[in-house]
């Protein structure tokens, strides 16, 4: 295994390859951001627009980084000489650390976003982190650069990596058992059914846990993250602690990562690698 | 001296018995020809070795050690088999870069220098390289692997003569200085012939022959004259294969020939001859 994990960190094909990969995706966001303050700016927008296009964005290109890299990765591996067991448990290291790479990534270009907004008068939404909401006319400010912040951010984009990387391992363990039509329909499915989920509260699963986690979202935004002296008559009480918090979502976004490693494991431990004929 | 033993090795897929208890031996310091028609289960066999895929029942070892899901013993062992494992938007020297993680005694600059012999610009993608450019790039990455086992299915698939020669050459080369063992699995029979130092000839997923090249050619003859003549002469005797043209019959016969009347030729079979008799004739 270490000479996989090593091949994973230090060469061409593995973290570099999905860096590449996954920084062309956030760049790629990165413009569409600049595209729509343009937009916004010109229309002289003076509402409040949402717009979800970091977070979910991008931990969806998170996935799909890490199931092309990973694919690509296991067939070179195999034809190095190494065995599934040695991939599939270096991969479970490796994927959790592209996913934290990846979370702060994302909270580093939502920040220089950020930034950028708001010398133009804007700024990408603090209330909820997940939503990210233009104000042109913003009352209640809070440093985006607090450490605080950003952490629990990184945190919350984590979780979101590790559903996206859920999706990713399905798709990687039928791709090889079954055939990649399988493993695309499976991903898509599963990712849709978040998607629907997580707006929407209306799949019956994963309702609760996503209702429970956008409480403890907004609690802790209201009562911790941006309480504002100057609002005092507007906090709650915090019913969870900050690391209580930050607890909770890592848990999460672990247990999910869990199950779909397990599922990728089983379906990716005696499966054949074949390439082009 | 190190070896490789497949122990009864079956691989049944769902509508398809591709080998049936396949049973052989690989030593260090020797070449084989692993040869058969298409769909004989070369390709099969040389993935259970590169555990690419897994026997159905059966085993692979390694001086002993099953090979399956083994990094030490897999790290012996290289296989470049007919499917392309690699990707193709690798540079050629990318892929020996990665390839030194995995096989420590890569020699780089072997590899170099036979991609200089054979023209090959190591800074080309594989993508950019044409069919027979990508097989000899597979072709060098297996020879400068330096590693005890070397399997190579198809290493000659769409290279052109001057290059299939080049190619025997540098084998042949390289198994002097390595005495790495060499399973080569391949449909140019004739050419490589005097490669093989034994032969493992596969027949619909079954092992028919595993014996040393000369002695597997000297096994057979071939009885040539007119048809009546040959009928005559092979009347009693394990004829292989049989054929007429007009008047004339060819047939290979197993065993001696004895007793040749004059009206009858005998010769010895190619290995491609006695491999197209052994496995069921032109057909």
């Amino acid at each position: 295994m270490r000479e996989f994990l090593r091949f994973s960190f230090k060469s061409r094909e593995g973290l570099l390859s999905y860096l590449a990969m996954f920084g062309s995706c956030l760049l790629g966001l990165f413009l569409i951001h600049l595209l729509l303050l343009g937009i916004l700016k010109y229309d002289g927008d003076s509402g409040i627009t949402e717009i979800v296009i970091y977070e979910w964005a991008g931990a969806v290109c998170a996935g799909v980084s890490l199931a092309v890299t990973g694919g690509r990765m296991l067939r070179i591996a195999v034809n190095g000489g190494t065995s599934r067991k040695s991939y599939l448990y270096g991969m479970g290291i490796v994927s959790l650390v592209f996913a934290a790479i990846s979370a702060a990534a994302i909270e580093i270009v939502y920040i220089i976003t950020d930034l950028i907004f708001e010398c133009f008068g804007m700024e990408l939404d603090y209330f909820t982190h997940i939503f990210m909401v233009i104000h042109a006319d913003y009352s209640k400010k809070i440093n985006l650069l607090s450490p605080k912040i950003i952490f629990f951010n990184m945190i919350v984009i984590l979780l979101l990596v590790l559903l996206a990387y859920t999706a990713a391992l399905i798709y990687m363990g039928l791709k090889n058992r079954v055939g990649k039509k399988t493993g695309l329909a499976a991903a898509g499915l599963l990712g849709f059914t978040y998607l629907i989920s997580y707006a929407y509260y209306d799949i019956g699963v994963f309702r609760n846990i996503f209702a429970w986690l956008q409480y403890i979202l907004y609690n802790i935004d209201d009562s911790i993250l941006a309480s504002d002296p100057a609002f005092k008559e507007y906090l709650i009480e915090p019913e969870f602690s900050y690391l209580e918090a930050v607890g909770i979502f890592v848990s999460v976004g672990l247990g999910f990562f869990a199950a779909a490693y397990l599922i990728y494991f089983l379906l990716a431990r005696r499966a054949p690698v074949r390439g082009r004929a | 001296m190190s070896k490789m033993e497949f122990d009864s090795i079956c691989k049944d897929y769902r509508k398809k018995t591709a080998l049936s208890g396949v049973s052989f031996t690989v030593a260090k310091g020797s070449i084989y020809g692993l040869l058969g028609r298409n769909g004989a289960g070369k390709t099969t066999l040389v993935n259970m070795a590169g555990n690419r895929d897994f026997p159905t029942s059966g085993k692979v070892k390694l001086d002993g050690e099953d090979v399956k899901e083994n990094d030490r013993a897999l790290r012996r062992i290289y296989c470049s088999g007919a499917e392309e494992l690699i990707p193709t938007y690798m540079r050629v020297r990318d892929v020996l870069a990665s390839m030194r993680y995995f096989y420590k005694d890569t020699d780089t600059d072997y590899a170099l220098e036979l991609c200089k012999k054979f023209r090959l610009e190591p800074a080309k993608k594989l993508s950019q390289l044409s069919t027979g450019y990508r097989i000899i790039a597979k072709d060098i990455f297996a020879l400068a692997s330096g590693v005890e086992f070397i399997f190579m299915d198809e290493p000659t698939l769409g290279l052109d003569p001057n290059h299939r020669e080049l190619l025997y050459k540098c084998i042949l080369e390289r198994f002097s200085d390595t005495e790495s063992a060499f399973v080569i699995s391949t449909h140019q029979i004739d050419e490589c012939a005097g490669l093989f130092e034994r032969c493992l000839i596969l027949k619909e997923g079954r092992l028919i022959a595993d014996e040393d090249s000369d002695k597997l050619r000297r096994s057979a003859y071939i009885a040539e004259g007119k048809t009546a003549d040959v009928d005559a002469f092979t009347s009693g005797k394990e004829v292989l294969n049989r054929t007429t043209v007009g008047t004339l019959c060819s047939a290979c016969v197993k065993g001696e020939p004895a007793g040749v009347p004059d009206s009858i030729e005998i010769s010895r079979p190619t290995l491609q001859q006695l491999l197209i008799a052994l496995t069921g004739g032109g057909v």
